[in-house]
């Protein structure tokens, strides 16, 4: 199972274009390996589906170095992150469990990954995640208490991001019965000065992650939009609307020309679906290039190539009001 | 003397679940002699879909659970569908098939290699897969090696599996492509053929490794064909409709009674959810249809944020052993092996139904059928998730939602008592339990897992309060 950190590099050199990494990232990064420990996240779930996770064991990037060799969750896990805490994967349990994450805590510089939202009605006692030493803890004060010791935290999906789907709902009354809010709002208000980045996505697609994770062992700020978000991966808006406006970039876009034209039902390949809902007009990632579910043979599908309308879940606001147009 | 043995959170699982366990001598046995089951996330989904277009069920649904999303997107259109008055294309019936098909064998795939396995084997001495428990493990080193080999592979199969879901859904989790009156996605050729190609990888993995790996399992563990067993009471929405009236499906449905082959019709009439040990108000046993939510806690009494479903006021297990039981494919007993191996076959019989299924599509034929959207309306949508049935009921009035109930599997299985005090699924599978070691249950740990419990799914509007008793034992 061992796979060498040469072999990762390999894979940071074959991926550096889709990371976003330049040549001399990657001589820092092999410094940064071959120097000091690899580094410790801990991954806590909140009120949210523990799909990002999901979404995170679908990363696979291909070696083009060596025919045949490919990178995958359980390389990275084996040899360049220490996941010391994630409850859907972790083989130990209990006190057990707790006690890899305290011991996390005591050594200090770990990044801090959050997937979902931050209840804080009825004393965040809407998520309860754990027991320590006979006291039970929730998700609010779960991350009080990992924030100060936290080099970086990673807010992974859109309900840990922006509050997402738990926040949602039109009716006034109803909406956000849980009393979330996001994660970077959250964390703030206990120290406003922690670097936060957030990958959001419903789900985050999984190369989004492990960009974030490769940049925080290069020891790297990345740039970030007016939300937190990198802009190499979801653009800054405010100097270039166009760089990763999923509109501007989709195949289907009536401008190019080529016979495009707009869908008026459903079920209709290769027809913009602007006009039923579609969201990409107001919705920026890099989807539209990369594409979901990489694999041996390239990625296979996308929201929009399935004739499925881009929902905007990448965005502040998702998922909003109606979808349908 | 009785013991508390407090272990939270259990982990390989999906969402936030505490159990409360009491264990005590009796006969001179070291055993379970009480369980109480509590989930610990409360969303409100309910709540944030009242007020949407109807046709937004899908989406937001799909967002309970970023495992077995494709299955509240299935039952959200088959809602959608019923309220509609919307035949679907045949194409569309196949895709949704396919959807969700390579959505079980995924989940199949993690639950038994990535959630279920390091309860039995030794993994490498580094997070995520050192367990410092040291308890009954029987396996050789040869035998342990090519178990962790296969973890090792299960992760690239489930990634190809998702990779399936994506062919024809667009993405996973939450596939875009399911849509009252059909499907988005077309069946072009070159996706039937690629997802053929993955079949012809797929299917052997599921025959040949996972299928024998739980023979395998079952062969060195035979005392957990009796360990878990609880009522035996089986109960399947049925899934995977074959005709577009859905008259027919791969895996039926219906239910029996105490490990009964005698499997009888099921009346959705008959499912009543009860409050009594819940944080909600009192009231009658209510069906989902008809159901109301109004949380008060504390409570005396109350300790679950769960519903308790009965059907015919009995608790019922739901999940593949159920399917495969109710459908005649295997009735070998109820048990946490069982479980296992239902599972396995399951995958298998699923994963070669796909292969006919994906060669029926028609690249040329309709995947949608545009529906006129009704201004009131009532309607319900079954089906099964892979980790069992799971029901969505639903009331539109002047165009938009207005009650909106799921009963997901987990809220079968983990239900708290009923009405009548008596102890729901998994709560009574783990009386009896033999717990070699207190501080390290594993005993209790392979039975929850055997359920494949999915917590994430378990969405009623709840209130959690202030009796912090009640959580001092967990499950996360």
């Amino acid at each position: 199972m061992k796979v060498s950190r040469r072999s990762f590099l390999k894979y940071c050199t074959a991926s550096a274009a889709a990371l976003g990494l330049g040549f001399s990232d990657l001589q820092r990064l092999e410094a940064a390996l071959a120097s000091s420990s690899v580094p410790t996240l801990i991954w806590l779930h909140g009120s949210g589906c523990q799909g990002d996770s999901i979404s995170f064991l679908n990363l696979f990037s291909e070696d083009f170095a060596l025919p045949g060799a490919t990178l995958t969750l359980a390389d990275v896990l084996i040899t360049h992150v220490n996941l010391a805490y994630h409850t859907v994967v972790m083989a130990s349990a209990a006190q057990t469990a707790v006690t890899m994450a305290n011991q996390a805590k005591r050594k200090g510089g770990y990044v801090l990954v959050l997937e979902g939202g931050v209840p804080t009605a009825f004393d965040g006692r809407a998520c309860i995640i754990a027991t320590d030493g006979g006291e039970e803890l929730t998700y609010q004060q779960t991350i009080t208490n990992l924030t100060g010791g936290a080099a970086a935290v990673v807010c992974v999906g859109t309900c840990a991001s922006f509050g997402g789907i738990p926040m949602s709902g039109p009716d006034l009354n109803e909406r956000n019965p849980s009393g979330v809010v996001s994660c970077p709002d959250f964390v703030s208000s206990i120290d406003p000065s922690k670097l936060i980045i957030n990958i959001p996505g419903c789900p985050a697609h999984p190369e989004w992650i492990a960009w974030a994770v490769v940049q925080l062992i290069l020891g790297n700020v990345p740039a970030l939009d007016a939300f937190r978000r990198p802009q190499a991966l979801y653009g800054n808006r405010t100097i270039n609307v166009h760089g990763m406006n999923i509109h501007e970039n989709c195949p289907r876009n009536v401008n190019l020309g080529g016979g495009n034209s707009h869908a008026t039902t459903f079920g209709q390949d290769g027809k913009c679906l602007e006009n039923l809902g579609c969201r990409g007009p107001s919705t920026y990632s890099n989807c539209p290039s990369r594409k979901w579910h990489a694999g041996e043979n390239g990625p296979v599908n996308w929201c929009v190539d399935c004739n499925g309308m881009c929902i905007g879940c990448v965005e502040e606001d998702f998922p909003g009001n109606d979808f349908y147009a | 003397m009785k013991i508390t043995a407090a272990f939270d959170p259990v982990t390989r699982i999906e969402g936030h679940l505490n159990i409360t366990i009491e264990i005590d001598t009796v006969n001179g046995v070291r055993q379970v002699v009480g369980a109480k089951a509590t989930g610990g996330l409360f969303r409100g989904f309910e709540k944030l879909l009242i007020g949407r277009d109807p046709r937004d069920a899908q989406h937001i649904t799909e967002r309970i659970c970023g495992v077995c999303p494709v299955a509240h997107g299935m039952a959200a259109v088959k809602n959608l569908d019923a309220a509609f008055g919307v035949t679907i294309p045949e194409n569309a019936l196949i895709m949704r098939n396919l959807v969700n098909g390579s959505n079980f064998v995924e989940s199949h795939i993690l639950h038994f290699f990535l959630l279920s396995v390091p309860d039995f084997i030794e993994g490498p001495a580094m997070p995520p897969w050192q367990a410092d428990w040291e308890v009954d493990r029987r396996f050789s080193k040869a035998d342990n090696d090519l178990l962790m080999g296969h973890y090792v592979q299960a992760l690239t199969m489930r990634r190809k599996a998702d990779q399936m879901t994506a062919i024809f859904g667009g993405k996973v989790p939450h596939p875009p492509a399911y849509i009252a009156g059909g499907f988005t996605c077309t069946p072009r050729q070159e996706r039937i053929d690629l997802f053929n190609d993955f079949l012809d990888e797929l299917i052997p993995f599921v025959r040949d490794v996972y299928i024998p790996d739980v023979q395998l399992l079952a062969a060195k563990y035979p005392d957990y064909f009796t360990l878990g067993r609880g009522y035996g009471n089986l109960l399947a929405f049925g899934v995977f409709d074959l005709d577009t009236a859905g008259s027919s499906k791969l895996l039926a449905q219906g239910h029996v009674e105490n490990g009964s082959r005698n499997v009888q019709s099921l009346d959705v009439n008959q499912i009543a959810e009860h409050v009594t040990h819940s944080w909600f108000e009192d009231g009658p046993a209510s069906n989902p249809a008809s159901g109301t939510t109004v949380p008060q806690n504390p409570k005396d009494g109350a300790y679950s944020w769960l519903k308790s479903p009965r059907y015919n006021d009995l608790p019922y297990e739901v999940g593949p052993l159920a399917r495969m039981w109710v459908n005649g494919d295997y009735q070998n007993g109820v048990s946490t092996m069982d479980r296992h191996l239902a599972r396995a076959y399951e995958a298998l019989k699923v994963a070669e139904a796909m292969r006919t299924w994906v060669n029926n599509l028609n690249p040329a034929g309709a995947v949608y059928n545009e529906p006129t959207l009704p201004q009131s309306a009532t309607a319900y949508g079954l089906t099964e998730a892979p980790r069992g049935a799971l029901g969505h009921w639903m009331e539109i009035t002047a165009g938009k939602l207005s009650r909106y109930q799921v009963i997901s599997p987990t809220t079968w299985n983990c239900a708290p008592r009923d009405d009548a005090g008596v102890p729901g699924p998994i709560e009574q599978s783990l009386l009896g339990t033999p717990v070699e070691n207190p501080n390290q249950p594993i005993e209790v740990m392979r039975i929850i897992h055997s359920f494949d419990p999915c917590l994430d799914c378990a969405t009623h509007i709840i209130q959690p309060g202030k009796d912090a008793k009640i959580f001092r034992m967990g499950v996360c």
